[in-house]
């Protein structure tokens, strides 16, 4: 029998967490994997200091920990990347040495990179077959494509072999990863933040196939600083500290979200809004009809509409690669673009880089190392880079070093930029340290206007916020801030008003007040829009390669943007339909309020149905739970639970006699 | 059972300073021994050749000028490149724009473009080097064109420049100036003579026969620029930036088309006035073989002296003693062959800058360790 | 008066050179690695084969010294740049150098000697075909022949067979290519072996059977420079890289042929009249091969066809990221 799967918040409401995974028992079962003691140094840094991690069969064990906690690096010994200073791998009671990641799925063990692994430009069957032994010269596609459908369809993953990489989403993508490691036997599946690329539908999606996978027996580590996904996915959890475990092999089960975020920040996090209490100035930025082309020639953004105010901070929401980067590289002049930007009253649409600078706007690019800054140079070279034409630093054609370095030091003292001097080059510094140079010259510059894309990206809780603040702080002073992130915690925290951007539209802006995850993550993936417009987004654009063969074209076209295949029992797809009755009734919903003239009814009305929805699958979800038996009422006692797990694990091999 | 693995591993702290330059020496130094290796290995003596050479070189003061005249159009060409290579701009076509330079400069005298019995030496000569100085700047602005505009790889189009404009001077050595049939111009009247040293042997005896000439003040000169330019100009800091990280630069404001293009005329005006050194110094008229490969050679030069405009001039006055010496020496190809070995083993030395060597154990012994 | 199909065997025949220097230098690129110094590699080849056939009297082992020859170069380019990770234009501007240089000193006094040359052979069945037996399968050099079964097989090797996916991997994404267990290292040292191995025979092309003989630095005149620019022309496809090679080289024919004929298309011939204008139809091939660049940029850009992702760039494995 088919189940539904709820969303996360929804679960957590009605505290049925317990509803989702077995558990392992250290007792009876033995681990897949054991890392011993492991210690990992890299010149520098100790990336892991002793540390212990077990996994069991069936289980989904998350590492939880902020960024450079040594997740990432644990988990590449464990897959043979890095070799550990000290300490042991066993496999199945069995010690391994692993000296390329070959030897780790030889044992069974693969991983999917948080930064995907892919050539852009094979296909799907190619790169899963890239690298084996077989075939050993002559390349049989058909066949070999034949053999990765039928894979997917075994793990209940909807993907076309014959499509070739950049064709795919990113969702996609991450699929063919975890082929990749499948096709390859793969029995322990390490995911490095794998959600952190994806809307949280998708996210969800994921979630599926990945219990589903457990339930066939397969371990999944999963690597996160997400505590809501951790808690919603996980079985057991280990948290990493600075290297050190500060929870080893815990469950999940009862760990509230401030119990975690404490382990893994070592001191309490404050959860809170920072909007503004001031009411937003002028408008300074204004975007009309904006439409632009990507690096591959294909439309990118198209009749973009937006307008900016002094004093508050503008969110952007939306899954990666759906525009954002081509609207800010169209505001700040590295694009050029159709259509009208006016800043201060003067349209700087394909104006130079130069021009935009000088009208008082400041750009915190996504890119730090590839855009932000110049790694080679030193740090004094790189905080002038937008204002070396400038007084002091510059008389006339001549450049004064001196008058560079003093404000070079200023801004080191003042945003604390740990480095040894001002004569650093760029690349030693740190994540956080760079971000903070950037920072230092975007903003010390007392902007009208700041563009800022991730700014949080990749660095740790402390950074985070002391970025956030800073923003805060030119805000509160009227600078007026586009945010694009993909982080929709940030954006519900920070923004004053959030649009969402998808397949290069705006498809609906919201006043952060009204702003909820759910609407946002529909709108996100192209399910709902609500600016007005009939279609749902993605249609007037030529988004796919012309040259694309059919099969993959269509593929693209006909598959309904929410489409969901249920990894357990892909033959029944539940949530699909429910959603697509829901979003028909929401476009429904549109058309009446539309004709109705009143905005402020129809959000009433979605938000109506939003519930409605999510009642009726409450409903649904009660009737169906006489059909799993195993679902507790109560707590399990120990050896029910032992039971259950050894079910889950044994399979068809369990003593139904009970001998044990 | 296995052997020690030898890793790099990338530095994370500065190299002292004295490093780069000991490993640049140590790397020419290693190029000579392996040449003297290939030399002793096809029969030669090397050691009588690297003697031949010092001796050639730098034995008497007539040499030492032979040297220096040799350098010059080396430094410019050679100041030229590493003005490209800071922008990461392959100018491979210094051979190319020295020989316009040399073309353009030679019209001056061959047109003539002033009449030469009449005007003065300096107006004929500051004329001479303008011109030179705009041939090489146009011939460096095709691949600069090209490259800004259609993002055309700047090696391949400067090579062909190379070959394109050899035909195209010889065009006009061979036909339209041609010294009754011979494969060059009649020589320039004397006002389009750079003047010597020699010139001076009627007060001073010991300048007598020594050809060193105006044209080292022009690299030293442009030497003196260059550094300006590079470390105490906002365009220097530009053309740093570009070259660290392009996409850095547009993100500052840079427009880096315009600045390809300039670079690239810059670097081809320094070329061009190596050109025009050359005619106006050395040979005095305009024929096809004035450049022992000048362009190439100031690749060479710019590399090994890490685009540093005062290391620039040292390095050159090697490589004007290693072409002085091996214009006597059989075989031949002596000088390319040290000189691809000296920007092999230099390249090669970057990597100790860079990386440490560590001897890391085999994964066997040290699991028995951890165990 | 010309005659066109005399304009077409020649330029199989010259097109055959540019032919094994492109493919090779195709294949050392779509592994990732660029190397600059087939001019170096060609002419070192070009004297090996003529010094070694020369010596022994026997062409065949001159061709195997050339091929050999020209792979051992390559093997400094590929130490430097994947081992010491250095700078690609640099090495292979200094590969260039170092070919040069040992060519010349090795070469010396072969000037003007004269050795055995690989045969020309007419393929039986093929050659009786009106017209195309005549241009295609008569009397040309075995070379020419070889180099026809080349494209196919590099073609075929390139994106049909397993070595040549796991190439394509390592050119366009090393780190992904590593993870799956493909040796990185050894994939692009034998692609540049590879490579350079072609060149060496692309110059044994030259020196032992096109245009025999030993002319020191003239023997390549640049047609290692016209390969790499083909290479970017085809947009790494061995198939067109092979059509623009035999395509230069009749241009290169044509040019002479044009200073033949007193009158041309009715006309006086300036070519015939004047000597010198024939400095500027020298120009031509070179001049075209810039054109050529140009024209196959934009329709790369238009096609969307570009070089492989990390052509040029050095991979290290386990660093860690930034």
């Amino acid at each position: 029998m088919a189940r539904f799967e709820p969303s996360l918040e929804y679960l957590y409401e009605f505290n049925l967490m317990s509803y989702l995974e077995p558990k392992a028992d250290s007792a009876t079962v033995e681990p897949v994997v054991e890392l011993r003691d492991i210690v990992l140094r890299f010149p520098g840094v100790l990336a892991n200091d002793h540390v212990n991690f077990k996994m069991y069969p069936g289980e989904i064990h998350a590492l939880l920990g902020e960024n450079g906690a040594g997740k990432s690096s644990l988990m590449n010994v464990l897959i043979g990347l890095y070799r550990p200073t000290s300490g042991q791998i066993i496999i199945n009671g069995e010690p391994v040495s692993f000296n390329s990641p070959k030897d780790a799925i030889a044992k069974g063990v693969g991983m999917v990179h948080q930064h995907f692994m892919l050539v852009q430009n094979q296909t799907v069957t190619e790169n899963i077959i890239l690298g084996l032994d077989q075939p050993r010269f002559f390349l049989n596609l058909k066949k070999y494509d034949e053999e990765v459908r039928q894979l997917a369809e075994s793990v209940g993953v909807n993907i076309d072999p014959t499509a070739k990489i950049w064709q795919l989403s990113v969702g996609e993508q991450q699929r063919v990863e975890i082929l990749k490691i499948l096709y390859r036997g793969a029995q322990i599946l390490i995911m490095d933040e794998p959600t952190a690329v994806l809307a949280p539908q998708e996210a969800e999606e994921l979630m599926e196939t990945l219990r589903g996978m457990a339930g066939q027996g397969k371990s999944i580590a999963f690597i996160s600083h997400k505590l809501n996904e951790v808690r919603a996915v996980a079985d057991r959890l280990t948290i990493l500290r600075r290297g050190q475990a500060t929870a080893e092999g815990v469950p999940v089960e009862g760990m509230s979200r401030e119990q975690l975020a404490t382990l893994m920040v070592g001191r309490e996090v404050i959860f809170n809004q920072r909007r503004s209490d001031k009411e937003p100035g002028e408008v300074i930025l204004k975007l009309e009809n904006v439409s632009a082309l990507n690096n591959k020639n294909l439309p990118a953004l198209h009749n973009i509409n937006l307008e900016l105010r002094q004093g508050e901070i503008l969110g952007i929401a939306g899954v990666a690669g759906n525009g954002q980067s081509e609207l800010v590289e169209c505001v700040t002049g590295l694009r050029s673009c159709q259509g009208k930007i006016i800043l201060n009253g003067e349209n700087i649409a394909n104006k130079s880089p130069r021009f935009s600078i000088a009208q008082g706007l400041s750009h915190i690019p996504e890119d730090r190392i590839g855009v932000g800054s110049a790694p080679n140079l030193s740090i004094t070279k790189n905080v002038i880079m937008k204002n070396y034409r400038e007084k002091p630093i510059s008389k006339h054609w001549q450049l004064d070093y001196k008058a560079a370095k003093t404000h070079a030091e200023g801004l080191k003292s003042s945003y604390d930029i740990i480095a040894p001097n001002v004569e650093t080059q760029a690349r030693k510094l740190s994540g956080g340290n760079l971000q903070k140079l950037i920072l230092a010259r975007e903003l010390s510059s007392v902007p009208q206007i700041v563009v800022a894309m991730q700014p949080t990206r990749g660095l740790d809780v402390g950074a985070i916020e002391g970025v956030q603040e800073l923003l805060i702080g030119r805000r509160d002073e009227g600078c007026a801030i586009l945010l694009v992130s993909e982080e929709l915690d940030e954006l519900m925290r920070l923004s004053d008003r959030i649009a969402v951007m998808y397949e290069g539209e705006i498809v609906g802006i919201m006043e952060d007040e009204d702003a909820d995850i759910q609407t946002i993550g529909l709108m996100m993936t192209g399910s709902l829009r609500m600016d007005g417009k009939e279609d749902l987004p993605g249609h007037n654009l030529l988004q796919k390669e012309p040259e694309t063969e059919a099969p993959a074209d269509e593929k693209a076209e006909s598959q309904p943007p929410l489409a969901m295949a249920d990894p357990i029992e892909p033959e029944e797809a539940p949530l699909q339909e429910p959603l697509q009755t829901f979003i028909d009734d929401a476009k429904t919903a549109q058309e009446e309020t539309l004709a109705s003239e009143d905005p402020k009814n129809f959000k009433q009305e979605v938000n109506e149905r939003i519930e409605k929805f999510f009642d009726s699958i409450e409903e649904q979800d009660v009737e169906e739970k006489p059909a799993k038996p195993d679902l507790p009422e109560r707590p399990l006692t120990e050896a029910e639970e032992k039971e259950r797990v050894l079910r889950k694990v044994l399979g068809d091999k369990y003593p139904e006699d009970g001998e044990k | 059972m296995s052997l020690p693995k030898i890793s790099l591993v990338r530095r994370t702290e500065d190299v002292p300073k004295w490093m780069p330059l000991v490993t640049t020496l140590g790397a020419v130094l290693l190029a000579f021994v392996i040449g003297g290796i290939i030399l002793k290995s096809i029969g030669a003596n090397p050691f009588y050749i690297y003697g031949y050479f010092f001796k050639g070189a730098f034995g008497s003061l007539g040499s030492f000028s032979d040297v220096m005249v040799k350098a010059s159009p080396l430094i410019l060409i050679g100041l030229g490149c590493s003005l490209a290579f800071r922008m990461r701009l392959w100018n491979i076509g210094a051979e190319g724009q020295f020989f316009m330079g040399a073309f353009f400069a030679s019209l001056v005298p061959l047109v003539p473009l002033v009449p030469m019995e009449t005007t003065p030496k300096i107006v004929v000569l500051t004329l001479m080097g303008f011109l030179g100085m705009i041939g090489g700047a146009l011939y460096g602005f095709i691949p600069g064109y090209l490259k800004a505009k259609f993002n055309i790889n700047e090696i391949i189009v400067t090579l062909m420049l190379n070959y394109i404009v050899v035909f195209w001077n010889n065009y006009w050595i061979f036909g339209k100036w041609s010294d009754s049939g011979f494969q060059m111009t009649k020589t320039f009247p004397k006002a389009a003579w750079l003047p010597r040293l020699a010139d001076l042997a009627g007060q001073y005896k010991v300048f007598s026969g020594i050809t060193l000439h105006a044209g080292v003040l022009f690299g030293l000169l442009a030497a003196l620029i260059v550094h300006i330019i590079l470390n105490n100009s906002n365009w220097g800091y530009m053309i740093n930036l570009i070259g660290d990280n392009p996409r850095a630069a547009r993100y500052a404001g840079a427009d880096i088309a315009k600045n390809t293009i300039l670079v690239f005329m810059l670097s081809g005006a320094l070329a061009g006035l190596a050109g025009m050194v050359e005619v106006s110094g050395v040979v005095h008229r305009l024929q096809e073989r004035i450049s022992t490969s000048y362009g190439f050679s100031g690749v060479i030069v710019a590399w090994l002296a890490k685009l540093n405009p005062w290391a620039v001039i040292v390095v050159s006055i090697l490589f004007g003693a290693l072409i002085v010496a091996s214009r006597e020496i059989q075989p031949s190809g002596i000088s390319f062959l040290l000189q691809g070995i000296i920007l092999f083993l230099v390249i090669s030395s970057d990597v100790l800058l860079k990386y440490k060597f560590q001897l890391t154990r085999s994964a066997k012994v040290k699991d028995e360790v951890a165990a | 008066m010309m005659n066109f199909s005399e304009i077409l065997r020649s330029g199989l025949s010259t097109g055959t050179i540019l032919l094994f220097a492109a493919i090779g230098e195709i294949i050392t690129e779509r592994s990732g690695i660029q190397n600059l110094g087939v001019e170096g590699m060609m002419l070192f080849g070009a004297m090996a084969a003529f010094k070694a056939s020369y010596m022994t009297g026997n062409v065949w082992i001159g061709l195997l010294v050339a091929i050999i020859a020209g792979g051992i170069l390559s093997l400094a380019h590929a130490l430097v740049t994947i081992h010491f990770q250095a700078d690609q234009t640099v090495s292979g501007l200094s590969l260039t150098f170092l070919g040069t240089g040992l060519a010349l000193v090795i070469g010396e006094g072969l000037t003007g000697m004269t050795t055995a040359t690989v045969p020309n052979l007419t393929i039986p069945l093929l050659s009786k075909i009106p017209f195309i037996g005549q241009v295609f399968f008569s009397n040309l050099n075995l070379l020419v022949y070889i180099g026809y079964l080349t494209i196919p097989i590099a073609w075929y090797f390139i994106n049909k067979t397993k070595p040549g996916l796991d190439m394509r991997a390592v050119g366009e994404n090393p780190a992904a290519a590593d993870t799956l267990g493909v040796n990185v290292y050894a994939t692009r040292y034998l692609y540049t072996f590879v490579g350079g191995c072609m060149a060496g025979l692309a110059g044994a092309t030259i020196s032992v059977a096109v245009s025999p003989g030993w002319y020191s630095h003239l023997t390549t005149s640049g047609q290692g420079w016209i390969a790499v620019a083909l290479v970017i022309f085809s947009h790494w496809n061995p198939t067109r890289a092979a059509l623009g090679g035999y395509l230069f080289g009749m241009l290169r024919r044509f040019t002479l042929d044009l200073q033949g004929p007193a009158m041309l298309l009715g006309m006086r011939n300036p070519f015939f009249y004047n000597h010198n204008l024939v400095f500027f139809l020298q120009m031509v091939p070179y001049a075209l091969t810039i054109v050529a660049l140009l024209w196959g940029s934009s329709a790369a850009r238009r096609k969307r066809i570009g070089a492989p992702a990390s052509l040029g760039i050095p991979y290290s494995r386990g660093e860690r990221g930034v």
